[in-house]
């Protein structure tokens, strides 16, 4: 088990984190400029944090209280940068067996061979850096930070420079060594999409601050804040206030929609709703509708706006008739060709009430537009 | 020109600045990776002190010189006692002078040269378990090679043609102490313009040559003149071939402070081609 709880300053710049994973795949998720980069770099030891301390299992490599900082070498840390940082006057053999120093040369030779070919790399031993494709690259520089078994692995932006069929196969190839290898995983990531096929936990950063971290569902379908669903590409983010209290609460939000969220609040209280798109169904204009009599399903009279279609599912924009934000609804093919509708189709958009997330929001009401924007 | 020109002086020369710039190398590496790489109190300090010399006027560096190894001097005192050893008025002086006034110049370019290494190698490395001096000679030198030897060039054409310091600690002794830059200055007071012209030319010719060599080791590399490094991708996702030690990409490590190995790390607002998540 890992625990981190640093801080480390740089200039005008503070990383302040505090977590703990298991033997687990973790997402660092947030914009460029996060402080990402620089929480791996502190774990491996490449850089030492001002205060706090970085546990792994029963071995403190950081504790500022006790000066200890335990080297990059005796870690046993692997670590992927963004640019791979492959030795580019090495070949690819020399690369992997960079960290191999302490084998015998027999083992040694029978645990590069072993990662050449689980990393698909047989014959290309001899080649330097350079001649090899971005993908390629990669799988080396992989192998190259699990030959020596690290403990844990470390993943700087592994798949920003290689294009969509590589990157597939590499987030397979990442999930692979996490079940192979049993070794915690960090995977440091501004796509969403892999954080979301990757990790099993996600920590959300943002201008070096930790601002929610949780199962990657978890942070997914619940961001506690505006920042944190800005940055996980929460869509249907609504702000409002409480009408009334007590159980279960009614908000209006800010265009004028009314809805009953499953959350208590105090009345007044400015929050703001998050509604997943494929949670949300478009239903006829008339007629009843499941769970509709128990209060269970907001129906909102509307028009569809765009009809757009990725394929396996289609996303579309529906507009409240009277009054109200525009809503992001996903079906998925079947339902929406059932459902005939096109752009100036009336509708009723059906929300189940257990579905809207809902927090305080954390940003004064006429800060909002700074703060979105 | 007469054939009966010593060239005595040239050898004396070649030997000295060779023999300086061997010392210098030897003694000037270690610093220069420290100042390029570590933080450590005193860092400032042994920066000037190194710099100095390039600084002084060489009669004022030979004045102190004469301080430290003269007879009366602090070491000169010492080794005549113990060891009988009188090292003013000898060639050997004039290698130390040598090694005074050009060390700087290889501490200065083999620094340059080592901080363009990009950390991320050095994180790596040192993740990989290896130790210090393994990574500075199996990543950094390879890596740093070119700068490096740029270093030694300069700090050799910088010994070769060292007079003022050397006049005081070495003087001008035929035969025994009389380098080129001295001889030329011999020549001339004498009105022996032959001899000062023939001098004069090897010396350019050797500066010719310096300048050439000091181009093709900074200058564009030629196609398979060494190994072309990593395709590593640039800050915008492309392919940028690099080489060793050279035009190393910026994205890290472009803060030659103090804190370089923080801020190699340091999150980057202007990486372009990172699209807001």
């Amino acid at each position: 088990m890992l625990r981190a709880d640093f801080l480390l300053g740089l200039d005008e710049f503070t990383l302040d984190v505090r977590f703990s994973m298991q033997n687990e795949v973790l997402a660092l998720l947030g914009p460029s400029g996060a402080g990402k980069t620089l929480t791996i770099a502190a774990i491996a030891g490449l850089v030492g944090p001002d205060s706090g301390s970085i546990v792994f299992d029963d071995e403190t490599w950081f504790e500022a209280e006790s000066r200890t900082k335990l080297r990059p070498q005796k870690r046993r840390v692997g670590i992927v940068f963004q640019n791979y940082a492959l030795f580019p006057h090495l070949s690819v053999r020399a690369n992997v067996e960079f960290g191999l120093h302490r084998l015998a040369a027999e083992e040694r030779e029978v645990r590069v061979r072993s990662l050449l070919s689980d990393m698909r790399l047989e014959g290309l031993e001899q080649r330097l850096p350079y001649e090899l494709s971005g993908g390629q690259q990669q799988r080396v520089a992989l192998a190259r930070a699990l030959a020596p078994r690290p403990r844990i692995l470390l993943l700087d932006e592994p798949f920003s420079a290689v294009d969509a069929t590589v990157r597939t196969r590499l987030l397979r190839l990442v999930r692979e060594i996490h079940e192979r290898y049993r070794i915690p995983i960090v995977l440091i990531t501004h796509a969403i999409e892999e954080a979301y096929a990757l990790s099993d936990r996600m920590a959300v950063l943002e201008q070096g601050k930790l601002l929610q971290i949780g199962s990657t569902d978890d942070v997914f379908r619940r961001p506690i804040s505006h920042r944190v669903a800005r940055i996980v590409g929460t869509r249907n983010i609504l702000n409002g206030t409480v009408q009334a209290g007590g159980s279960g609460s009614t908000v209006r939000t800010e265009a004028g929609l009314t809805l009953a969220i499953p959350a208590d609040y105090p009345a007044g209280t400015p929050v703001t709703l998050c509604i997943r798109p494929s949670r949300i169904d478009l239903v006829s204009a008339s007629g009843e509708v499941r769970g509709e009599k128990r209060g269970a399903v907001e129906l909102i009279p509307a028009v569809v706006q765009r009809v757009q279609s990725t394929g396996a599912r289609y996303e579309l924009l529906a507009q409240p008739v009277s009054a109200g934000e525009r809503l992001e609804v996903e079906l998925a093919a079947d339902a929406f060709a059932r459902r005939r509708l096109e752009p100036g189709s009336p509708v009723r958009i059906a929300i189940p009430r257990e579905v809207i997330h809902s927090f305080r929001n954390e940003y004064p009401a006429q800060r909002l537009d700074d703060a979105r924007a | 020109m007469s054939s009966t020109i010593d060239l005595t002086p040239v050898f004396l020369s070649l030997r000295v600045s060779s023999i300086a710039t061997l010392t210098a190398v030897l003694l000037g590496i270690l610093p220069a990776w420290l100042l390029a790489n570590r933080r450590f109190p005193g860092r400032e300090l042994l920066d000037a002190v190194i710099t100095l010399p390039v600084v002084l006027p060489p009669s004022v560096l030979g004045y102190y010189l004469l301080l430290v190894i003269g007879r009366r001097g602090v070491v000169g005192t010492w080794l005549e006692q113990t060891l009988g050893v009188r090292l003013v008025f000898t060639w050997q002086a004039a290698v130390i002078a040598a090694v005074v006034a050009a060390m700087p110049l290889f501490v200065r370019a083999a620094r340059g040269a080592i901080e363009q290494v990009d950390p991320a190698y050095l994180g790596a490395a040192r993740t990989l378990g290896r130790s210090e001096p393994y990574i500075f000679f199996r990543v950094v030198l390879p890596l740093a090679w070119r700068g490096v030897l740029a270093g030694v060039v300069l700090c050799w054409a910088r010994a070769l043609g060292e007079f003022g310091a050397t006049l005081l600690v070495a003087g001008n002794i035929p035969g025994r102490t009389q380098t080129m830059a001295i001889a030329i200055y011999d020549a001339v007071q004498a009105q022996e313009m032959a001899r000062a012209n023939a001098l004069v030319l090897i010396l350019t010719a050797i500066s010719i040559v310096v300048i050439v060599l000091l181009n093709r080791l900074t200058g564009p590399e030629l196609p398979g003149a060494g190994g072309v490094t990593a395709g590593a991708r640039g800050p915008n996702g492309r392919r940028a071939r690099r080489r060793p030690g050279r035009n190393r990409s910026r994205r890290v490590g472009d803060d030659r402070g103090l804190r370089r190995d923080r801020a190699a790390y340091k999150p980057a607002r202007d990486r372009g081609g990172t699209k807001e998540a």
